[in-house]
């Protein structure tokens, strides 16, 4: 769905839009009869009030009355007070993060958007997202400010380097949608431009799976050795015989470990896959209780694949 | 000739001065106009006519640049400051003239600098500098600051001789209460200057220090921090907004005052009204960080402070209707240059209390739409203003008659110039279009047209309506007394 711009504000395409716009048509005609009102006023008083012949003077001694400027304060702030708590209240509603969402990563640097996703998958330019569900986008940026603004979802939110910013919305129709930067970024900054497609459920599951395939013609080893990297074991575990916050996986697998249970296990396949899913459940002596959960962030296929790269490590 | 160009770039004189202001602002501002009307015509094609982004991104910076802190700023403290006001309030000169002379060399000398600076380095951020001033080469950053620096000096002077002379040399006898309305406006657009200016320069200070390298809360105030940045920059760049808005609001009162032949309605309460919107625009900057990363609940503030600007605004409007009201209108050049100017702060106010709105400002922030606001406000409501107040005291300070049809005609045009050129930026901005692009989906480019041909309407308007002032002088050799029947005491002879 390409922006087919209508008179004023483009299609409504997500949850809040309707919000947006509401207010914006009311501010907008109150506004446009404010204007005709005045300039019919004035145009009237020029002409009716014109002078004809006869001196020019104080025609009225009317210049003051203490009633009518109090009531000219007090009746404009009314409508300023009620539009300004309708449109905090928007406001704020963008800014309340719903628990429920799909968390994205979004990276801005010069000229390009880039998102991560959760189960590993990443996209440059193009942000894929399920229709009907709410998207929480984590915003950064590699080097100077940009600002992230899709017109039809009425959100914008600067990127900033060295800072995090968040915002969330929810599509309600499949479709293609421009993303533009909205802060000015140097000569490429118009054409830093990119698309929100906006897809059903099961397609962002499956484009995410496909995603999360190791690349033809890579081996198992390989995409594992990959993933050690990608999904951040290297942070904690070396592959060197260094220890780290973790236990190293140099000749780990098939070896005999100390828990710190006292206990004394064999690392095999199963071993591994719990402790990819569940750290805590057994922790090598000496060794802190500080792993993550990866259940839901990582697939099946790439626990193998980390299996079979670990197994390269023992030999 | 050498001899008499060095004595009127010495001379300590304040109408020397003034015309000094007078002449280099035109200049930049010549140049400002040249570079403002090649942007609208090169966005007539989706891929710009001719420039390459790069230059593009150059020229609206210089245009921001210039018209801002060489034309706007300094025009009422400069020119209306030195060749009105000792008029206005009966003197025979300013308060501190040599403070004056130097105000305006550091004018010219600030105004140069920067434009090498901008020009020499590739930073093309707009006027907002927006930090990390990633690409600047170092030479091209120390000379931006450095003329940024001297401007701010600059402004801090001519402010303080405009606060001085208006405390100081009022006739005998003239109290507060007998001060003109232009002469209040001034006087407290040059408060906010005196205000704002040592922040500013702090500000950039820092900025040029942090440069060489320094620690503790300078290279805090100069990291990377986009965010610490943009606040110190809209600290003092928000309220600059009010030092316009005022002086305009005292030119519009004045022209409707004389020519409605009635004193002001409710005067004090218009006064009272610029003095809190001049308040308010003291603590409103966050307005501009709403997308940026600062905590809701202070947006809401600065929000909800931005939003009651909206009712002095409001306030001022209503004086001016009830000035009109039952009065004894006589429609001379200058009453319908005030007329124009009330009809776009009405647009233009309108669009702010919009943008003011946090909902609104979502998704109107950095959208073509501020484009439309700023400049119906600026380049149509105080640019008339302008222009209606040195046609209304050219007579004076000249000693020549206006040609007032030649004045009409012009301002018909300019006024059609400004609504077709800033309109199309209004619509481009709700339908979602950010500012600056070079380059924009083909679907936007009717509103480009409109704006291209308004431009070029809007410059013959004000090419007309400069080259009828400068000429003035030529076409009528007798010199008027009053010809606006004004009673005001610069005309009836009571001062000056």
């Amino acid at each position: 769905m390409d922006t087919t711009a209508g008179f004023w504000l483009p299609g409504q395409f997500s949850t809040i839009s309707s919000d947006v716009d509401g207010l914006f048509y009311f501010i907008y005609y109150c506004s446009v009869f404010l204007f005709a009102l005045v300039v019919t006023a004035m145009t009237y008083f020029a002409i009716r009030y014109r002078r004809r012949g006869g001196k020019v003077g104080l025609t009225s001694g009317f210049t003051h009355n203490t009633t009518m400027e109090i009531l000219w304060s007090v009746i404009p702030a009314i409508p300023i007070v009620v539009v300004f708590v309708w449109g905090s209240k928007t406001f704020m509603r963008m800014h309340a993060m719903p628990g429920n969402a799909v968390e994205i990563k979004a990276t801005a640097q010069k000229w390009f958007w880039s998102f991560d996703y959760p189960e590993g998958a990443s996209s440059v330019n193009e942000l894929i997202v399920p229709v009907n569900k709410p998207v929480k986008l984590t915003m950064s940026s590699q080097d100077v400010i940009h600002s992230f603004f899709v017109p039809e979802f009425r959100v914008k939110q600067d990127v900033l380097p060295n800072r995090y910013t968040q915002l969330w919305f929810q599509a309600v129709a499949k479709g293609n949608f421009d993303l533009y930067c909205a802060e000015f970024c140097g000569k490429g900054h118009s054409e830093m431009l990119g698309k929100v497609r906006v897809v059903s459920d099961t397609e962002f599951v499956r484009w995410m799976d496909e995603q999360n395939k190791p690349p033809a013609g890579m081996s198992l080893e390989d995409f594992g050795a990959q993933l050690y990297k990608s999904k951040a074991c290297a942070t904690c575990h070396s592959v060197n015989g260094t220890p780290g916050t973790g236990p190293t996986f140099m000749q780990m697998f098939g070896h005999e470990v100390l828990l710190a249970d006292g206990q004394r296990v064999i690392v095999d396949e199963n071993y591994i896959r719990e402790s990819i899913l569940d750290p805590r459940a057994k922790i090598v002596n000496g060794y802190q209780p500080v792993m993550p959960t990866y259940q839901g962030v990582i697939k099946d296929r790439q626990i193998d694949a980390l299996i079979a790269y670990l197994k390269t490590l023992a030999k | 000739m050498i001899q008499s160009i060095v004595k009127r770039l010495t001379s300590t004189d304040h109408v020397s001065v003034g015309w000094l202001y007078a002449a280099t602002i035109a200049l930049f501002a010549l140049a400002g106009t040249a570079l403002g009307l090649t942007l609208v015509i090169v966005t007539v094609k989706p891929t710009l006519l001719f420039l390459n982004p790069a230059m593009y991104a150059r020229f609206f910076t210089l245009h921001g640049n210039i018209m801002i802190n060489l034309l706007i700023l300094p025009v009422f403290a400069g020119v209306f400051g030195n060749l009105i006001l000792p008029r206005v309030i009966g003197s025979s000169r300013v308060a501190l003239p040599r403070t004056n002379l130097i105000g305006w060399w550091l004018y010219l000398a600030g105004g140069l600098l920067m434009l090498v600076g901008l020009w020499v380095g590739v930073y093309d951020g707009g006027w907002t500098l927006h930090t990390p001033l990633k690409g600047m080469s170092s030479p091209a950053f120390i000379t931006l600051m450095s003329g940024l620096l001297l401007l701010a000096g600059s402004l801090f002077l001519a402010s303080l001789n405009v606060a001085l002379t208006i405390y100081r040399r009022r006739k005998a006898g003239t109290g507060w209460a007998g001060l003109s309305l232009v002469g209040w406006t001034l006087f407290l657009a040059a408060l906010v200057h005196l205000i704002i200016m040592p922040e500013r320069f702090l500000f950039l200070l820092t900025q040029l220090v942090g440069h060489f390298g320094a620690d503790g809360w300078i290279k805090q105030a100069t990291s990377p921090d986009s965010q610490v940045f943009q606040h110190l920059f809209w600290v003092s760049s928000s309220p600059a907004v009010t030092i316009v808005i005022l002086p305009a609001i005292g030119l519009i009162s004045e022209l409707l005052a004389t020519f409605t032949g009635k004193k002001l309605f409710a005067r004090q309460g218009v006064l009272i009204a610029c003095c809190v919107f001049a308040g308010l625009s003291l603590v409103v900057w966050g307005e501009h960080l709403l997308i940026g990363e600062q905590a809701t609940r202070t947006s809401v503030l600065f929000s909800f402070l931005s939003a009651l600007q909206g009712i002095p605004a409001g306030f001022v409007l209503l004086a001016w209707l009830a000035t009109m009201f039952r009065g004894s209108i006589t429609p001379h050049a200058p009453f319908w240059y005030a007329f124009a100017a009330v009809a776009l702060w009405v647009m233009g106010g309108l669009a702010g209390v919009t943008m003011s709105i946090m909902s609104m400002n979502v998704q109107l922030h950095s959208t073509a739409f501020v484009v439309g606001h700023t400049h119906i406000t600026i380049a149509g409501s105080v640019l008339l203003a302008i222009f209606g107040g040195l046609y209304y005291w050219w007579p004076l300070i000249t000693g020549s008659m206006v040609n007032e049809r030649a004045a009409k005609v012009a301002l018909s045009v300019s006024a059609v110039g400004i609504l077709l050129t800033f309109i199309p930026y209004f619509v481009l901005g709700v339908k979602g279009v950010p500012r600056r692009l070079s380059v924009y989906p083909s679907q936007f480019q009717p509103e480009h047209y409109w704006a291209a041909a308004g431009g070029v309407v809007l410059v013959c308007g004000v090419l007309f309506l400069v080259w009828n002032l400068v000429t003035s002088r030529k076409t009528l050799a007798a010199e008027p007394v009053n010809p606006w029947s004004s009673d005001a005491p610069e005309w009836t002879g009571q001062t000056g």
